[in-house]
């Protein structure tokens, strides 16, 4: 009997190591992409950057400069950037949320027709998307020349772009589709006789809203919550293009302290910091609905 | 005269060209439990939601307690629905289920709760107000759907097949514990079911429905004993049918040249029909002669259910035939050749 038959018997016999064989494609991406280079990320952290020189000074400077640099400027960019999540999701939800409740429970043929068409922009990419919007709300856009061609306006609007509220506005508007999916599965998920038991017990339409529809799809939104504020908090793209000097955020700082700024150790203290608090902010909310319901409404 | 609580006057409702209900009248007396039986699709259900105001009427007038319910919103109706489903609401609890209907009127917080421990104690759950729906068992679910149907005190509760899901032993138990509660309350009960041991045990009256018409009112008693056609007949009870020609007191029988003594009855000479004999009513043996009505027959199959057995026989004529007796200690054995018959009494004849 050769080796290598010797060992596909061993490992036929132990159960844990052939699931281990099972999942290693998968145990070695998480390793290699992922767990890596975050375990970088944090050993940089605790370092110092000297030109272009990285010292392992192990201390935690980085960490304290996160809350002091420049008079506390990136601590009070994370919260400027948490309530600017925080506003896009409440957005985008109110955006989404009508539209999912329609197509659950006005549309009856098509259904799936509509919602994959709810998800045509995402057939461009992100950039695209921003820089679309700038042909429509940018200082020689759309509107402003519309606006202009009426006489509504005598000079274009230039509140509409390079500021905070441009880069909610187009997080806004990208996000809401997505979110349209989660909470259309709770919606579905909801027995219809329910509705009609409420009514039959005297509840107007209004009030079955309140007290059966909105309670039971609440899972849908905490899950479109999750799919939002967690990612639009690190978000960089958008306020990079549309933000200007007065809609910068959390991300951009990132970005810069690991090219313009050359601090490679002070932005990985950025990054576990945001990864620290979006861990919190992700237990909490699977602490609400429960890790099942969650999966559930993916 | 006695109150009517529900009437309905000629309704029809379609669904495009199919006709679920047919025309149909009827009217409930107040404190009646009044079944709609038949099979699935007959309209049973169609018009239990019409009465609820969730489907409209084509044509047709809906009386809850003397009043003209047919343009009236569902939410506005002195009846309530119990679902085929229950549908308790999952994120409540028991008392805020029951008490939705309540907190709807907009009652004071202390009546509801006097009213939710009231109807717990009617169907026999007293404090059962903090549990959460998941923790109900099956029968559990049923009572308390049964108490929040009946929290606004109802003209008309109605029943859309509630004990369907349920298995057989919860079901009997529902039944007693059903006609308990409506006797308890003195709410007039509408339900639908398909299952004629749940309409005749607790129904004061029942509707044999088919194709949406009805096609027999009457009380649990005369739908089991005179059913008025076939139909009726093989639903309730699994008459045996035996059809024949009628002619001057004895139906002659289209398989046999024999005829079946009946006694004068009011259908016209010559008129076909179905002779109905209820399993319990014939006799089975080897020396009963002295029956006006005798045919000979061979067992097929014999089930003993401990108090009746219950055999399943051919007779001449090729007619398979079912007869119930009760259990003396003495059994048939299958392919035993006898003799089956039944008094002219016992004989009731439907339309075929």
């Amino acid at each position: 009997m050769s080796i290598s038959n010797k060992i596909l018997k061993l490992i036929r016999k132990s159960e844990k190591l052939s699931i281990g064989m099972q999942l290693s494609p998968a145990m070695f991406w998480i390793v290699f992409f992922l767990l890596i280079p975050l375990g970088i990320l944090v050993i940089y952290s605790f370092w110092e950057m000297v030109g272009t020189r990285l010292i392992p000074v192990w201390d935690l400077r980085n960490y304290v400069d996160v809350f002091t640099r420049v008079g506390g400027m990136y601590i009070r960019l994370f919260v400027k950037s948490l309530a600017m999540s925080a506003l896009v999701t409440v957005g985008s939800i109110a955006l989404a949320y009508p539209v999912a409740y329609f197509v659950s429970l006005r549309i009856e043929k098509y259904k799936y027709t509509w919602l994959i068409l709810l998800m045509g922009p995402y057939l461009v990419c992100w950039v695209i998307l921003v820089l679309g919007w700038k042909m429509v709300i940018g200082y020689s856009g759309l509107l402003n020349y519309l606006g202009q061609l009426l006489g509504l306006i005598s000079e274009p609007m230039s509140w509409m772009w390079n500021n905070w509220w441009a880069v909610v506005f187009i997080l806004i508007m990208g996000w809401a589709p997505w979110l349209v999916l989660p909470m259309f599965v709770s919606l579905e998920k909801i027995d219809k006789s329910l509705l009609e038991a409420a009514a039959d017990l005297g509840a107007k339409p209004m009030k079955r809203f309140l007290r059966i529809t909105l309670p039971l799809s609440s899972p849908g939104l905490l899950v479109a919550t999750f799919f939002v504020l967690i990612p639009t908090f690190g978000e960089f793209v958008t306020p990079a293009l549309a933000g200007g000097s007065r809609g910068v955020m959390y991300g951009n700082a990132i970005d810069a302290s690991f090219t313009s700024m050359m601090a490679w150790p002070f932005g990985s203290a950025l990054s576990i910091f945001l990864m620290i608090i979006s861990l919190i902010v992700a237990t909490i909310l699977i602490r609400i609905v429960g890790l099942e319901k969650l999966m559930e409404s993916l | 005269m006695e109150k009517k609580d529900v009437v309905l006057e000629n309704v029809t409702k379609k669904f495009g060209d199919f006709v679920a209900v047919d025309d149909i009248s009827f009217s409930v007396k107040r404190g009646e439990f009044f079944s709609l039986l038949g099979p699935s699709g007959c309209g049973k259900t169609t018009t239990l939601r019409m009465l609820a105001g969730l489907e409209k009427p084509t044509k047709g007038k809906i009386y809850i307690g003397e009043e003209d319910v047919s343009e009236v919103a569902p939410f506005e109706r002195p009846c309530n629905l119990f679902f085929q489903n229950v549908a308790l609401f999952p994120h409540m609890n028991v008392s805020e289920n029951i008490a939705f209907g309540l907190e709807m009127k907009k009652l004071p917080k202390s009546e509801i709760e006097k009213r939710v421990k009231e109807l717990l104690d009617v169907v026999g759950l007293p404090g059962f107000e903090k549990r959460r729906t998941k923790e109900l068992s099956g029968g559990q679910v049923q009572r308390i759907g049964i108490a929040r149907a009946l929290a606004r005190r109802p003209r008309v509760l109605l029943l859309d097949e509630p004990l369907g899901p349920l298995d057989l032993k919860l079901r009997e138990e529902m039944m007693i514990e059903l006609k308990r509660i409506q006797k308890v309350v003195g709410t007039t009960f509408v339900y639908v079911t398909h299952d004629q041991g749940e309409a005749i045990t607790m129904s004061d009256e029942i509707a044999a429905m088919k194709e949406g018409r009805i096609i027999q009112i009457g009380s649990t008693e005369e739908l089991y004993n005179k059913p008025r056609t076939a139909f009726v007949a093989e639903f309730i009870g699994r008459s045996n049918l035996i059809r024949g020609r009628y002619r001057e007191g004895k139906v002659n029988l289209n398989n046999l040249n024999k005829s079946i003594i009946t006694g004068p009855h009011k259908v016209a000479d010559n008129d076909y029909v179905a002779v109905c004999i209820k399993p319990e009513r014939i006799s089975i043996g080897e020396d009963i002669a002295n029956l006006d009505n005798v045919f000979e027959a061979v067992i097929e199959e014999v089930y003993f259910r401990g108090a009746q057995i219950n055999y399943k026989v051919l007779m001449e004529g090729n007619y398979k035939i079912s007869i119930l007796e009760h259990y003396k200690g003495k059994i048939f054995e299958q392919g035993k050749k006898l003799k089956i018959g039944w008094e002219k009494e016992d004989v009731h004849l439907s339309e075929t």
